[in-house]
């Protein structure tokens, strides 16, 4: 797995691509705990590189939801291929985070809640 | 004379059969109970897909299953430490692929162990049991027995079972 991340104004995205398992799903919360702990408004993660995302990386995202909302930095995630979807489905994760069905639409999400002081409800 | 000819062709076809059903052997491997061993059983894994036909989501699958058992086994099944080892076969069936996973240590039924109950706050949720649920739901079929001082977790992944996974009837 490799993660890239940029920046969209005071917003972090970051993608990961290839597998979230056991061996990979450290590295991926150190990335956002790295993000979370930098001035940032907003992280959005952009899922649309992942083959999946074993129970270690849905323990990894639970964490960053935590240190998210303490730190009141939304997290809104994108763009989740057929398979990854299912696995939050299965995990029953779909109801944890915005998700949204693109990228842009989820940073205009994640700053627009910033910005207004309050959550949004998510989109697709 | 012709009838032991035709028995020795009957006892061909048959010790045809029995390998059939007993399965091809197309892949092995041997790794030990630390976490980074893991990534060893990528490449055999995926070879024995390819050989069974495979698609690219029940390949997936198949990973992800393998690294759910494997992390649980190499965390859960040596509590006294050491090194021991844990040994996956892949065979080729005329259902699809099947891969078998034997290791010694603490007795595990992933197919029967008890999952925490689901509570509705997902922020409290507790995450102990999701990779067996995940185990459970992905494979489309789970067998285990203890043979002596050791597991046996076998499981088949269908060739063309491409909507066979549950939770994915088409509900929204």
């Amino acid at each position: 797995m490799v993660v890239h991340e940029e920046r969209i104004g005071a917003t972090a995205l970051l993608v990961p691509r290839g597998r979230i398992d056991s061996a990979t799903a450290p590295a991926l919360g150190e990335r956002l705990g790295g993000a979370l702990a930098s001035s940032i408004s907003a992280l959005v993660l952009d899922l649309s590189g992942l083959e999946y995302i074993s129970s270690a990386g849905f323990r990894v995202l639970l964490v960053a939801n935590r240190q998210a909302q303490s730190s009141g930095v939304p997290l809104h995630l994108c763009c989740l291929p057929d398979k990854v979807h299912q696995l939050f489905e299965l995990a029953g994760f779909l109801e944890l985070f915005p998700i949204h069905a693109q990228m842009d639409e989820a940073v205009a999400a994640a700053s627009a809640v910033k910005a207004s002081g309050g959550r949004s409800a998510g989109g697709a | 004379m012709g009838l032991p000819g035709c028995e020795t062709s009957s006892q061909a076809a048959l010790d045809g059969d029995r390998a059939r059903a007993r399965g091809r052997l197309v892949a092995e491997v041997s790794i030990v109970n630390a976490l980074p061993e893991i990534g060893r059983v990528h490449e055999p894994c995926r070879r024995a897909a390819d050989a069974a036909g495979l698609g690219a989501g029940a390949r997936a699958d198949l990973l992800l299953i393998l690294d759910e058992l494997l992390s649980n086994a190499i965390r859960h099944a040596f509590p006294d430490g050491g090194a021991h080892a844990i040994d996956l076969k892949f065979r080729v069936r005329r259902s699809g692929l099947e891969a078998t996973v034997e290791y010694g240590g603490v007795a595990f039924d992933p197919a029967t162990a008890p999952l925490p109950e689901r509570r509705s706050s997902l922020d409290e949720r507790p995450l102990g049991g999701l990779g067996v649920h995940f185990v459970r739901e992905l494979a489309d079929e789970l067998r285990y027995r203890r043979v002596g001082d050791r597991n046996r977790v076998i499981l088949t992944m269908r060739t063309g079972a491409v909507t066979r996974r549950k939770g994915s009837d088409g509900r929204p």
